[in-house]
């Protein structure tokens, strides 16, 4: 549950400092910054089943805890990007040699068809053009290429009473708004799968370490707007998704690569 | 949460060993979490206070229950 904007690179607004960058978070989640930690992404990488040596891009990587996992127990040839100064320099000084990067979700600094795979792991809801950044992972992916994309989102549709502030649970989106936005892109959806119970246990731990939901959110928000995000959450029923896309060729007639271990 | 302090007030009435406290692994509904409580070094029982009970564990079933 990240709440950098990966693409201004500010922090959220809600927070001083942001709320990725405090104990508060970090005791819940390690460095990965999200539900689930990196045993949902071994999960996905059991589906795509990316060849040791193939070109991955983490956006929004963070503090480089999934690059340096699939660098180290994958081989594969990983890359990070990530707008925040502060959480590359952390990943740099993790992991050194480490290959993160600074820039933007909606704007990557990488070459079309450059990339085998992609990885976005909490962190679509927070980017302010969500389809603008689906268009530049299927530029930058070689045809066939999957993506893997976990993130929090609204269980409950439509998304009125959104959660105040830029947060990724006020950028989430409801299931059809997210697959619709995919298929716009040109993105096949080949997984969906619910994981919301990883997003329950990371407000358990929340709950466990400062009291309640409510103290978690007061030491961001002040008592008003915590108590609006109280009850907004309420009423969108945040999940947590898992979902593997992959980009469909061009009608030039290029064959699709599907992975068949891969289930609909 | 209770502190080590508190813990020390309650002594294990089985054991008689003052409790400390330690990690302990929750499991409920397929979820689980780790938290400090205070419990029996000898036998390992946990106490949980009524304010935990009915505070900090009632709002994480909830959740867990989807309510």
């Amino acid at each position: 549950m990240k709440t950098s904007n990966p693409a201004t690179g500010g922090g959220c607004p809600l927070t001083a400092p942001p709320l990725y960058e405090t104990q508060a978070l970090r005791q819940a989640t390690g460095t990965v910054l999200r539900p689930g930690g990196l045993s949902l992404l071994n999960h996905a990488l059991d589906k795509v089943r990316w060849q040791a040596g193939a070109r991955i891009l983490d956006v929004g990587c963070g503090t480089g805890a999934s690059v340096a996992w699939l660098r180290r127990h994958h081989g594969l040839q990983a890359t990070g990007i990530d707008p925040s100064r502060k959480l590359v320099e952390e990943a740099r000084k993790a992991h050194p040699g480490l290959p993160v990067l600074r820039g933007r979700a909606e704007s990557l600094p990488f070459g079309d068809v450059s990339l085998d795979g992609l990885l976005c792991e909490c962190v679509l809801s927070l980017v302010p053009d969500a389809s603008q950044a689906l268009k530049e992972f299927y530029r930058v992916l070689r045809p066939g290429g999957l993506m893997i994309l976990s993130d929090i989102y609204r269980r409950a549709e439509p998304a009125s009473d959104a959660p105040p502030g830029q947060s990724c649970l006020s950028g989430a989106v409801g299931k059809t708004t997210l697959l619709q936005r995919l298929q716009d892109v040109g993105w096949r959806v080949r997984l969906w799968e619910d994981h919301s119970l990883l997003l329950a246990e990371l407000a358990g731990r929340l709950i466990f370490q400062h009291g309640s939901l409510a103290a978690f959110w007061r030491q961001f928000l002040p008592d008003g707007a915590a108590r609006e995000m109280m009850t907004a959450v309420k009423i969108m029923r945040p999940g947590y998704c898992l979902l593997i896309a992959e980009k469909v060729p061009c009608r030039d007639g290029e064959k699709l690569r599907l992975s068949d271990a891969i289930s609909r | 949460m209770i502190t080590l302090e508190e813990a020390q007030q309650w002594t294990c009435d089985a054991c008689g060993k003052p409790l400390v406290m330690r990690e302990v692994e929750f499991y409920y509904l397929n979820g689980s979490f780790h938290v400090n409580l205070p419990a029996c070094p000898e036998c390992g029982l946990v106490f949980i206070n009524e304010a935990l009970a009915t505070g900090k564990m009632a709002e994480v079933e909830g959740i867990l229950e989807d309510k």
